[in-house]
């Protein structure tokens, strides 16, 4: 004989059970004297437990709950047309504050684009492509590349 | 219509589009449930009533984006019931204790009423003592007469997992009260 499951007791008592089911579970108490037994300490148990009662009189939270949820009303827009309205300026300086910075930065990025060093000065003993490059006459390198050059060309003869 | 005859998910309604005596008339109708499963949970008044303020300020602040996908008391007790959590987790972190165990001695035990209301301490701090999803489990159950399918919708449980706290809840008290004379009778 399969006995009544703990949480099957436990609602039968509450009468949480399907109406079928209440009828299964007291036809197999009226039979079983182990569930027999586990029924009658359950309802001692909810007997006790019925004992500790809990009165709620003088302890109204209506008037302060009236008055804070009057207070939250008043704080906080009530809907996101009013979010809107309310936050419309911030948004509008930060729009512009996005728009000048960028401009800023474009115009900046014009004149990077261009060349904002002045053009590069040579002199006939200083080729332009070095100077072009920064390299003075006198490195080590420049002279390498004139004399290279010079091979090539047959400047040297 | 007058406002006592509407049902919750009216004055919800109501609330939504301004009407402060929505709010008003929520709170006399909910606010014994709420206060009671509070004291149950957390065993002092001063709690329980922050705990039911808070609750029906939330209700308010969420009547705008309110929608009845079940019983406005489901909802209700899930907003209890996650508050009583957090109050227990902020004591927890404070170190500070719910557990306020005051037996009244009685210099005539005999009287019924005095028995009855020793009892009632002793019964208290039984519950106390749970675990508190327990204690929430057994409150909803024992003394606001929810399901287990109910509760579970309730506090956002699994079923299986709200029928376990039940089973081991009234296994637990079963232990602490089998002295109880009511108990043992």
């Amino acid at each position: 004989m399969e006995h009544i499951t703990d949480i099957e007791l436990i609602e039968y008592l509450a009468g949480n059970l399907t109406e079928s089911r209440t009828v299964e579970v007291r036809e197999h108490i009226a039979a079983c004297p182990q569930c027999s037994q586990r029924i009658e300490q359950m309802q001692k148990l909810s007997g006790t437990l019925e004992l500790w009662e809990v009165d709620t009189a003088g302890h109204d939270v209506a008037e302060r709950v009236a008055a804070l949820a009057e207070q939250t009303g008043q704080d906080q827009p009530s809907s996101t047309r009013e979010l809107l309205i309310r936050f419309t300026p911030q948004i509008v300086r930060i729009a512009a504050s996005i728009l000048i910075a960028v401009g800023l930065g474009h115009k900046l990025g014009e004149y990077s684009v261009e060349g904002s060093k002045p053009p590069v000065k040579s002199s006939p003993k200083k080729p332009e492509y070095l100077a072009a490059l920064g390299l003075e006459w006198s490195s080590g390198l420049a002279k390498l590349v004139l004399e290279d050059h010079s091979a090539d060309t047959g400047g040297g003869q | 219509m007058a406002k006592n005859k509407l049902d919750d998910s009216a004055l919800m309604s109501r609330l939504s589009d301004g009407d402060m005596s929505a709010l008003g008339e929520l709170v006399c109708r909910h606010q014994d449930r709420v206060l009671e499963i509070a004291f149950r949970t957390l065993g002092k008044w001063d709690l329980a009533e922050d705990v039911a303020q808070e609750t029906f300020l939330r209700v308010y602040r969420a009547a705008r984006k309110y929608k009845p996908k079940a019983k406005f008391t489901t909802w209700l007790y899930r907003i209890v019931v996650n508050l009583c959590l957090d109050e227990k987790r902020r004591r927890a972190r404070n170190g500070t204790s719910l557990e306020e165990v005051t037996l009244e001695t009685q210099t005539e035990p005999d009287s019924d009423y005095a028995e009855k209301k020793e009892i009632a301490q002793i019964v208290k701090a039984a519950v106390d003592e749970l675990p508190e999803r327990q204690r929430i489990a057994l409150v909803l159950h024992r003394y606001k007469g929810l399901s287990h399918g109910q509760i579970a919708e309730a506090t956002g449980w699994s079923g299986p997992a709200v029928e376990s706290l039940l089973v081991r809840a009234y296994a637990n008290l079963r232990k602490k009260l089998d002295k109880i004379k009511y108990f043992a009778e």
